[in-house]
């Protein structure tokens, strides 16, 4: 029953905090994804859990047992760190068995285990091959396998499918999910890509500067983003500065740049308070016809670009903001031309706001 | 005028041929990428043109002129690679300066063309900074800086943005295309993602074990490839084996198992094999259909991705369908749910079953 619980864990380098008092708790059989940009603090997290290094403050807990002064070997856990090293003089094969054998599990029963992972990482035909003889991201699907066959039931990831081309790390992460479900694993996965964290994910946790930012269901972290932080690195968006104008029941008029008008349908920042609008681009409606309705704003295309499933349209406001249209390629019957006028629009409930950040938009945007 | 063009170029390494025979045209300030799966030939076809390595069969023109004799430094392109290499001992002007400088060009023409390809990339303010206090995206940025302004007019591109995280990839892609267009560059870019290559060029260039698969627009490697290989490589696609029963002006009728699907090509395959693909998002999903060539199915798996969501539907009839549906309309369906499905003819590509079936054909091993 792998649960895994830190309480108020630090660890600092030097003078830098690395991580910063983090309480976490990790449910058994939970698939958990640490999200957050180089820096954050992210493979510090994992290699403190998987006991590689030890914290300066706090307690870490795997099933309900103190672990701190337990060494990695004996914590039940199949660490896969980024740099991963395969023995070159072995095959694959043996490479994968070589867990289980060391643990005392039977040859037969050895290979087989083996040859199970080898097949979910789409490996077993190159069982006899040496790493020598493989791609990075062949050797990256060994080591995962070789985690696999460990037999642990914590698993921890750091960037697992990061060597891989894009088009094997998008069929891999549906696969690495069906694995951890099906093994009854628990999964803490770290990664700086926030599509494959919300497909692989029961829960993400968003870190940032050594810290939580903001812990859910992907769905939750992508609806509601308790931050411009959160809502720039999970998703994107179009970001607008502007000041609550006035205020009544139903929601807050905000102008923005240029004097622009809109209205949201949130009403609790105090008039006059400098805000930041955020909306998501598939949120950021596009048409040619400019509709007698709420927040119909005029602009100019200044760019398209075609991103396979969507397009995405660069508008420029009349207020001077720019803002990004994602259009569902199944859905585009209208096409948008360079130049061209067109509409945008922003629907009040669609829109999230934040108090102004300290060090201004652009900082927090670039702190990436 | 750096327009580009390879001649049956073919480069062998022992009895492995990383390229063979491959022909392809760049247009003056044209932006062309190079995608497909580790090993297939990418960067020797960039390697060649920049000079780095020689062909062993081919010529190599950039502008008018055959250059497979000519050296590097002569070759007049800018090149940037994965691997961020900046001099450490040296800051960000030094860095980008540094081309200007070996040439000899005097300090106020070197200065102004730094500080301006630097404003370029929004890095003025940091001048001063040397490579490890900035970071990778930074640091990437000044790369690509000083690689334009080393004068060339023809940017070689080997997975410039790789190193870097996500999110800071998707901003600079942007960056990079803009850079290169205001600038008036040719440029060929080398990625293994396929969104990359399509967002940030005009046209893309598709490989596969060393030979050129297809070339085309993004939009039009998308809707209509040519070949089942790019279909699968350049986004998701179902793929549904059947036989074309019967093909008329109006169309073709394939047959899987008990089930129709129509498409609108086909007239040549009239009788035979053939691969059927559909991307997800083109797919209908919906809880009733009267319509007697809907496929029924339960949906077996529903993942969120962001701004879509995208489910897997098991037929009754055996097959495993993706579909995807925009967040933002679609809260409807759940796993477990019984669904039908249907293929809008103008959305399925009709493809003959490949000698080596279909598996062999798609694979990006």
């Amino acid at each position: 029953m792998p649960t895994v619980r830190l309480a108020h864990v630090t660890k600092r380098f030097d003078n830098i905090t690395a991580i910063d008092h983090i309480n976490l708790e990790i449910h058994d059989g939970e698939y958990v994804c640490i999200l957050g940009p180089t820096g954050s603090g992210k493979t510090t997290l994992l290699r403190l859990i998987a006991g590689v290094i030890k914290p300066d403050e706090g307690e870490i807990h795997i099933d309900g047992k103190l672990v701190n002064d337990v060494p990695p070997q004996e914590r039940g856990t199949a660490y896969m760190p980024q740099q991963y090293a395969l023995f070159p003089h072995l095959r694959v094969i043996e490479n994968v068995s070589f867990g289980p054998l060391a643990k005392g599990v039977n040859r037969s029963k050895a290979a087989q285990i083996s040859m199970q992972m080898l097949e979910m990482t789409r490996l077993a035909w190159r069982a006899n091959s040496f790493p020598g003889e493989l791609s990075g991201g062949m050797q990256q699907r060994v080591a995962l396998a070789r985690g696999l066959a460990s037999s642990a039931k914590l698993l921890l990831l750091d960037e697992p499918l990061g060597a891989l081309d894009a088009r094997l790390r998008v069929e891999l992460r549906y696969r690495l999910r069906e694995l951890a479900q099906k093994n009854n694993l628990t999964t803490i996965h770290v990664t700086h890509d926030q599509a494959e964290a919300m497909i692989v994910a029961d829960r993400i946790v968003v870190l940032r500067n050594g810290q939580i930012q903001q812990e859910g269901p992907p769905t939750y972290i992508y609806s509601q983003p308790k931050s411009i932080f959160v809502a720039n690195f999970v998703g994107g968006a179009n970001f607008l500065e502007g000041f609550i104008s006035e205020k009544n029941s139903d929601g807050s008029w905000v102008e923005l740049r240029g004097r622009l008008r809109i209205f949201i349908s949130e009403n609790d920042h105090p008039v006059g308070e400098r805000i930041v609008l955020a909306i998501r681009e598939e949120s950021s409606w596009i048409g040619k016809n400019g509709e007698d309705e709420v927040n119909v704003i005029r602009g100019t295309v200044n760019t398209t670009s075609f991103l396979g499933d969507f397009m995405s349209h660069e508008v420029l406001l009349e207020n001077g903001d720019t803002v990004n249209c994602r259009v569902p390629t199944a859905m585009t019957s209208e096409k948008f031309s360079i130049g061209e006028e067109v509409f945008v629009q922003l629907k009040p409930q669609d829109i999230k706001v934040y108090p102004y950040p300290p060090a201004g938009l652009y900082k927090e945007l670039e702190a990436l | 005028m750096p327009s580009v063009r390879l001649v049956n170029l073919t480069k062998r390494y022992r009895d492995v041929v990383a390229a063979e025979n491959v022909n392809l045209e760049i247009q003056d300030k044209e932006y062309v990428s190079i995608i497909g799966p580790s090993g297939c030939g990418k960067t020797t076809i960039i390697k060649c043109i920049a000079g780095l390595i020689e062909p062993s069969e081919g010529e190599i023109y950039i502008g008018e002129r055959l250059v497979n004799n000519v050296p590097i430094q002569e070759r007049g392109v800018g090149y940037v690679f994965q691997e961020i290499a900046l001099f450490p001992h040296m800051n960000v002007y030094d860095n980008v300066s540094y081309g200007p400088t070996v040439k000899g060009w005097e300090r106020t023409r070197t200065r102004s063309l730094a500080e301006e390809m630097l404003n370029l990339v929004a890095l003025r303010d940091r001048m001063k900074d040397y490579p490890n206090e900035l970071s990778g995206g930074a640091r990437q940025k000044t790369a690509i800086s000083r690689a334009l302004s080393s004068g060339s007019l023809l940017l070689l591109l080997d997975e410039p943005l790789g190193s870097l995280d996500a999110k800071v990839r998707l901003v600079l892609r942007r960056e990079l295309r803009r850079m290169v267009k205001d600038l008036g560059l040719t440029a060929m870019h080398i990625t293994h993602d396929q969104e990359e290559a399509m967002a940030i060029s005009d046209r893309v260039v598709v490989m596969k074990s060393g030979k050129i698969t297809e070339v085309g627009t993004p939009l039009g490697l998308y809707l209509h490839p040519k070949r089942l290989f790019t279909a699968n490589f350049v986004g998701e696609a179902n793929f549904i084996m059947g036989e074309l029963v019967k093909s008329t002006s109006e169309g073709s009728i394939i047959e899987v198992n008990s089930k129709t699907l129509r498409g609108i090509e086909g007239t040549n395959l009239e009788k035979k094999e053939v691969v059927a693909a559909i991307r997800p998002e083109f797919v209908v999903m919906e809880k009733n259909s009267k319509k007697t060539e809907a496929w029924k199915g339960k949906i077996e798996d529903r993942v969120f991705v962001g701004s879509v969501i995208r489910y897997e539907v098991r037929m009754d009839i055996g097959e495993l369908i993706a579909v995807k549906k925009p967040a933002a309309t679609d809260r409807r369906f759940d796993i477990g749910d019984e669904v039908y499905l249907t293929f809008p003819p103008q959305h399925v590509l009709l493809y003959p079953l490949p000698d080596a079936g279909l598996e062999k054909e798609i694979s990006i091993e």
